[in-house]
């Protein structure tokens, strides 16, 4: 790997489009589910065209599907901020309904509602929406939620904490100070 | 930090080891800690659940125009190397426009600081050596400090340059022959200004230059040694021989600020007075025969009467030509001394806070006048931008909604 990687840097095409093939799918999910289904080619192929060209810069102190992320991140910021476009389409109940759903955990679906979850993550501020989904959707750890937003873990740590009060204030009715 | 700020992170195992004992340690003893942590465990999974599947699309086209077209950007070694070569060109032309910039100021400020003074006569040629005419003479032509080399204009003004310390004396105040030219008398005025170290050893070294060269001090003066930067003035006499050799040393005292020569050839005048009294003195023989011859009272007192009046006219000629042969034996030259700031030795100012007062006064009304030009031009102009300006809101506005 290392060294398709190297190969990849010094410009070799076929290395490049194995990096592409490599990473594709996790890349196109994150820019599905942050720029919806119909842009998210667009975004993954944006996204690695920038990336190939900056390849040089990634200094392997990370994993290069957290470094992919965070150029997936701003060009489909920038893709959202163009369009104008409703980024949290799979949030809606239509598009989640028609989607194709994990399995989900049978004890949690008895004390979650839904319907509540998805009106609450819906409200909360783009800030802790954004490390919420790194953290539990892309499964990245904090330094990596950092890392793609460009902040320290101990303020993914703090936005986490306020995120998860908020939405559990959300689903079980509480008062919170936002 | 209270334990349930760390809960999420516990949950996540994002704590350290000693932390991570304590919130278990907590949870251990408290409930609904408990029952907190296991909701967070349950919030997580349900978003993930909520979390929809798609169907990658578009792998083939990503790889393919990847292939095509991306190329790796240099890396940053050659990206740090391409900074410092435009880095560098930019400084150098930042030297350069400042030079560039810099030998302007210095060509103005120095033309600024002698416009009253005149300059040395650029004298290029054999036939530029000496004035032809009185306006010749007087006219004076400006140039750069930096550009006059003084022993070389001194030697242009009559004669083959001077070796140093060998002034280039010669004979008498008769100016050479030029270009086979008849030689004549020539009136040699010389103004220098020099920057030096210390007024008063420059007066000094002046006074003996002055005596050295055969000459003396007509006047010599030293003011400002109090409240400000001494400058001193020495007005001396030398034999038009030594004029060069004396303007040469005299540069040498110093920075030479400027320099202005001036020569009036007045060999014509002398000549046509020597005519003169060459024809009055004929007359004057003629009437001393005639009054010789005479023989009646009125006749001789007539005669006397007209040979005094030539006497007259042939003494007040002979005291012109004199004082013509005396200015043109003896050069006149005025050296300005100026005493140089020295570093560390701030120019003694008493004035200094009022004068910075006002400056800044100055400089406050300058920038208000500045700002005042600026709204009058923003409001001159007006109809060009508020059009445009309310188009791009109109635009922007509409993008909007």
């Amino acid at each position: 790997m290392a060294s398709d990687l190297e190969r990849a840097k010094a410009g070799d095409s076929e290395a490049l489009a194995d990096l592409v093939h490599e990473h594709y799918d996790a890349v196109h999910r994150f820019c599905a589910l942050r720029v919806g289904p119909d842009l998210a080619p667009d975004a993954a192929q944006e996204t690695f065209l920038t990336a190939c060209r900056k390849l040089r810069t990634y200094r392997g102190d990370g994993r290069l599907t957290t470094w992919l992320f965070g150029i997936a991140n701003n060009h489909c910021r920038n893709l959202a901020r163009k369009r104008r476009m409703n980024t949290l389409e799979w949030l809606d109940p239509a598009v989640t309904d028609s989607a194709a759903r994990r399995t989900p955990s049978p004890d949690s679906e008895a004390a979650i509602d839904r319907e509540l979850l998805r009106s609450a993550l819906r409200s909360l501020s783009a800030e802790y929406r954004d490390v919420v989904l790194l953290k539990e959707v892309e499964g990245l750890t904090y330094d990596e939620v950092g890392a793609v937003l460009g902040i320290p873990a101990g303020t993914v740590k703090s936005r986490l904490h306020h995120a998860y009060r908020q939405l559990r204030a959300a689903l079980l009715g509480e008062e919170t100070d936002r | 930090m209270s334990i349930r700020d760390d809960l999420k992170a516990y949950v996540d195992g994002e704590l350290p080891p000693a932390r991570q004992v304590e919130v278990e340690a907590a949870l251990a003893a408290d409930p609904e800690l408990n029952r907190e942590a296991l909701f967070l465990k349950e919030l997580a999974r349900e978003i993930r659940a909520l979390a929809p599947e798609f169907e990658s699309s578009g792998r083939e086209a990503a790889a393919r125009r990847v292939r095509l077209e991306a190329r790796p950007d240099p890396g940053p070694g050659r990206v740090w190397l391409r900074r410092l070569a435009f880095g560098t060109g930019f400084v150098f032309a930042l030297i350069g426009f400042a030079a560039v910039g810099a030998g302007l100021l210095n060509t103005i400020g120095n033309r600024g600081l002698d416009h009253a003074a005149g300059a040395y006569p650029a004298a290029e040629g054999p036939g530029r050596g000496i004035p032809e005419t009185e306006s010749d003479a007087g006219a004076a032509q400006m140039m750069a400090p930096a550009e006059f080399d003084l022993r070389k204009s001194a030697d242009g003004l009559g004669g083959p340059p001077a070796p140093a310390g060998m002034p280039g004396d010669r004979p008498d105040s008769v100016a050479p022959d030029v270009g086979g030219r008849a030689s004549g008398l020539v009136v040699k005025n010389g103004e220098i200004r020099l920057r030096v170290e210390s007024a008063r050893s420059a007066l000094e070294r002046a006074n003996a230059i002055a005596t050295g060269a055969g000459g003396f001090v007509q006047r010599s003066s030293l003011s400002g040694m109090e409240g400000g930067l001494p400058t001193a003035t020495i007005t001396m006499r030398v034999p038009a021989s030594r004029f060069e050799a004396t303007m040469t040393r005299l540069g040498e005292l110093g920075q030479v600020v400027s320099v202005d020569v001036t020569g009036e050839d007045v060999t014509k005048q002398v000549a046509d007075i020597d005519a003169r009294i060459k024809v009055l003195r004929a007359e004057e023989e003629s009437y001393i025969s005639m009054l010789r011859a005479a023989t009646k009272v009125g006749e001789l007192l007539e005669i006397r009467e007209r040979l005094g009046a030539v006497r007259q006219e042939v003494e007040s000629m002979t005291a012109v030509v004199k004082a013509l042969r005396d200015q043109a034996s003896l050069s006149t030259i005025t050296a300005a001394l100026e005493q140089r700031v020295a570093v560390g030795e701030p120019q003694p100012d008493r004035d200094w806070a009022s004068r910075v007062w006002a400056s800044a006064v100055n400089g406050l009304v300058l920038v208000l006048r500045g700002l005042a030009s600026v709204a009058i031009f923003v409001a001159v102009f007006a109809p060009i931008w508020v059009p445009v300006g309310l188009a791009v809101w109109w635009w922007r506005r509409r993008r909007t909604s």
